[in-house]
């Protein structure tokens, strides 16, 4: 350790040394990085938006006031549905949905949760099959949480011992209706 | 080798005549009531659960005594004063396995790693309680009655909004943990202990009238949130663990409305319809404070 | 020779971060609920300890002592940064499993603390030792506590099935409160086993 020699000059240029070089090694880093990183994120959400658009064969990404829909349509290119991802608060942290609906019947067909935190084994349930089942044929309406098996279609089955990650969910997909309404006017 | 001629002990040199073992056996005698009700409300199956957890947490305290090469005073009764308000927090159609793994966890992190009686921070039945509630949140919320999966009256109010009757409440004929079903028979073995003076009364009165005004200032039942649930039982025997609770009268005081604060705030506002145990369990946390706090001045003591 | 050896085993159990010198916490109670992420978190670490270690133990005479604690974070963050990207291009399931805690390492006392301690006053060849001393020390406890941890909360070890599928899930393991209570016990067993082996040999 360089004991004197500790004028204020030495010690800004070694900070702004370190600090160059670093970031010249990261800028480096990141242009080899970055393609791999976005082609896994892009991956990811083509696979959630195929899951809740069961019937697309492709999907074309449409902005509405800055807000993004993934359109599917089948091989003949009728137009199957409109998926959109939406965030909210869930436990243990944010929950991110991706959501396909029917504008047309005005219903959800099927949601995929990209990211969450949620407690594991409890409110991580969420990303069951079991539990997603559940959003299948849901209509655009407030929905509700029931201790039972569902009766409406409108009801949701609770997953014991994680309320709140259902609730935060079930708010979530509650939200997608009005959205989607907007730019699909349903039923026209 | 201690010397038998001279014994040099610190303060205080006043010593009690009751022993350990006195107060512990009529704790334990108070709760028969209790045993007896819960194992008439849910059959057999309560004695069962009584049994493992007594069984286990002896058999737990007898291991850590013999490995700290410590005196094994099973005896005095302290071991089985647990076991039974363990098992007493228990639902009844829990699985005896959970009860032990609840027994085994109070008796070894609640009590002995601290050093074993008299020096455990946390009342021990409710950290085998805390413990199991978290790591088996779905078999410690099953709630059975006469066979059937029913919700407590905690429960119903939460996700309903029903309130259960006074009468059933306070004789007991609802679901629920084992010992929170009859008002009346705890009532009756409080009474036995206050008689005996092994029970300081301050903390359940400060507990109980805390939650009295606080949920009727709040325009809830303030009747029903007495008698439902563990608040009772809470009070009277978990809040007044003589370990974990302090020892100056205003700090008893203090104990037990602070207590009440968090029992109505997370009954009313919090995730959980019952918030007894993490009630006591958070003002066993205060008590060094308290005490310090609340120590009466020395005669000729100048600030 | 043996300096160097006695430098490398000093991580391994006197100094151990994690069971002597309490230190590195954050990431050792987080992100040890299963052994995959254990591992996974232990290289990440011991990736950083090593480059920085050597970096500073290289440009240690550069540094003015005003500056020493920033410029240790300079080359701390970048290696951080490094290992964020590379996660996230090559192993996204590793990276999405420790999300936050990769970035969180720059604040991981056990790195910085190995700078101001060792790299900062030994020679590069020397800091290299007690790094991966060091990596090695933090990993193995990282490892045997999410063993521990995803035996009880999942039944599982390495994502294989030990236990069955009657196993209840012991869900507090998962939880931060049951790293807290795995740590506790395993420091007073592993003290309990060197003041054992301390007795016998003195």
């Amino acid at each position: 350790m360089a004991e004197k020699n500790n004028s204020i000059g030495r010690l800004i240029i070694t900070l702004t040394v370190i600090g160059a070089l670093g970031a010249l090694f990261l800028a480096g880093v990141y242009e080899w990085t970055i393609p791999h990183i976005l082609e896994h994120e892009a991956r990811a959400r083509e696979r959630a938006i195929m899951e809740v658009l069961p019937e697309a064969d492709y999907y074309e990404e449409v902005t509405h006031n800055d807000k993004i829909f993934y359109e599917g349509y089948d091989e003949n290119d009728n137009f199957v549905g409109v998926a959109v991802s939406l965030r909210g608060g869930g436990y243990a942290g944010e929950i991110e949905i991706m959501i396909g609906t029917d504008p047309e019947a005005r219903e959800i067909i099927n949601i995929f949760i990209l990211n969450h935190q949620e407690t594991p084994g409890l409110g991580a349930r969420i990303t069951e099959e079991q539990f997603r089942e559940n959003f299948e044929n849901a209509p655009f309406s407030e929905l509700e949480i029931v201790r039972r098996t569902p009766e409406e279609p409108q009801e949701i089955e609770a997953i014991a011992g994680a309320t709140m990650s259902v609730e935060a969910v079930k708010n979530i997909v509650s939200r997608v209706g009005d959205i989607v309404s907007e730019y699909y006017g349903g039923g026209s | 080798m201690q010397s038998q001629e001279l014994v040099v002990t610190s303060s205080p040199h006043l010593r009690e005549e009751t022993s350990v073992a006195e107060i512990m056996w009529t704790v334990n005698i108070s709760l028969v009531p209790v045993m007896l009700a819960a194992s008439y409300v849910f059959g057999l199956r309560a004695l069962a659960i009584i049994a493992v957890s007594i069984i286990s947490c002896s058999l737990t305290e007898y291991i850590f005594l013999r490995a700290r090469n410590k005196e094994v005073t099973l005896t005095d009764g302290s071991a089985v004063v647990t076991g039974i308000l363990l098992a007493l927090t228990m639902p009844p159609a829990i699985p005896l396995w959970v009860v032990a793994i609840a027994a085994v966890v109070a008796i070894a992190l609640g009590k002995q790693v601290f050093g074993g009686l008299g020096n455990n921070p946390f009342n021990p039945a409710l950290i085998g309680r805390a413990f199991v509630t978290a790591a088996y949140p779905v078999l410690i919320t099953t709630w059975t009655f006469d066979g059937q999966t029913a919700a407590t009256p905690l429960n119903l109010k939460m996700m309903e909004g029903e309130i259960t009757p006074y009468w059933d409440l306070f004789i007991g004929n609802i679901p629920g943990s084992l010992g929170e079903t009859s008002a009346f028979l705890i009532l009756l073995g409080a009474a036995l202990l206050i008689y005996k003076g092994y029970l300081n009364w301050r903390i359940p009165a400060g507990m109980l009238t805390t939650v009295f005004l606080l949920t009727w200032l709040m325009g809830h039942d303030p009747v029903f949130h007495l008698l439902a649930g563990s608040l009772l039982l809470g009070a009277f025997y978990y809040a007044t663990d003589m370990v974990t609770t302090p020892i100056t009268p205003r700090g008893r005081w203090l104990f037990g409305v602070g207590a009440g604060v968090f029992v109505v705030i997370i009954r009313l506002w919090g995730g959980y319809p019952e918030g007894v145990m993490y009630s006591i369990l958070l003002m066993n946390m205060t008590v060094p404070i308290i005490n310090r706090f609340t120590r009466p001045r020395s005669l000729g003591e100048v600030n | 020779m043996a300096e160097y050896f006695a430098i490398f085993k000093n991580g391994l159990w006197n100094e151990n971060p994690i069971f002597k010198l309490i230190i590195g916490l954050c990431p050792t109670l987080a992100v040890t609920n299963t052994v995959v992420n254990g591992f996974a978190m232990g290289l990440a670490t011991g990736f950083v300890l090593i480059s920085s270690e050597i970096v500073i133990s290289l440009i240690k005479k550069f540094i003015p002592n005003d500056v020493r604690i920033p410029s240790f974070i300079l080359i701390i963050v970048t290696f951080v940064t490094f290992t964020d990207y590379f996660l996230g291009a090559f192993f996204p399931d590793i990276a999405d499993a420790l999300a936050l805690f990769i970035p969180l390492i720059v604040v991981n006392c056990l790195i910085l603390g190995r700078q101001e301690a060792f790299a900062s006053r030994n020679s590069t060849r020397r800091a290299i030792f007690d790094a991966v001393g060091m990596t090695v020390g933090f990993t193995w406890v990282l490892v045997l506590l999410s063993a521990i941890r995803e035996l009880f909360g999942f039944g599982t070890l390495a994502g294989i099935d030990i236990l069955g599928a009657g196993y209840t899930d012991m869900i507090i393991m998962i939880l931060p409160g049951g790293a807290f209570l795995t740590l506790g016990v395993l420091v007073g067993v592993l003290n309990l086993l060197d003041r054992k082996v301390g007795s016998d040999n003195g």
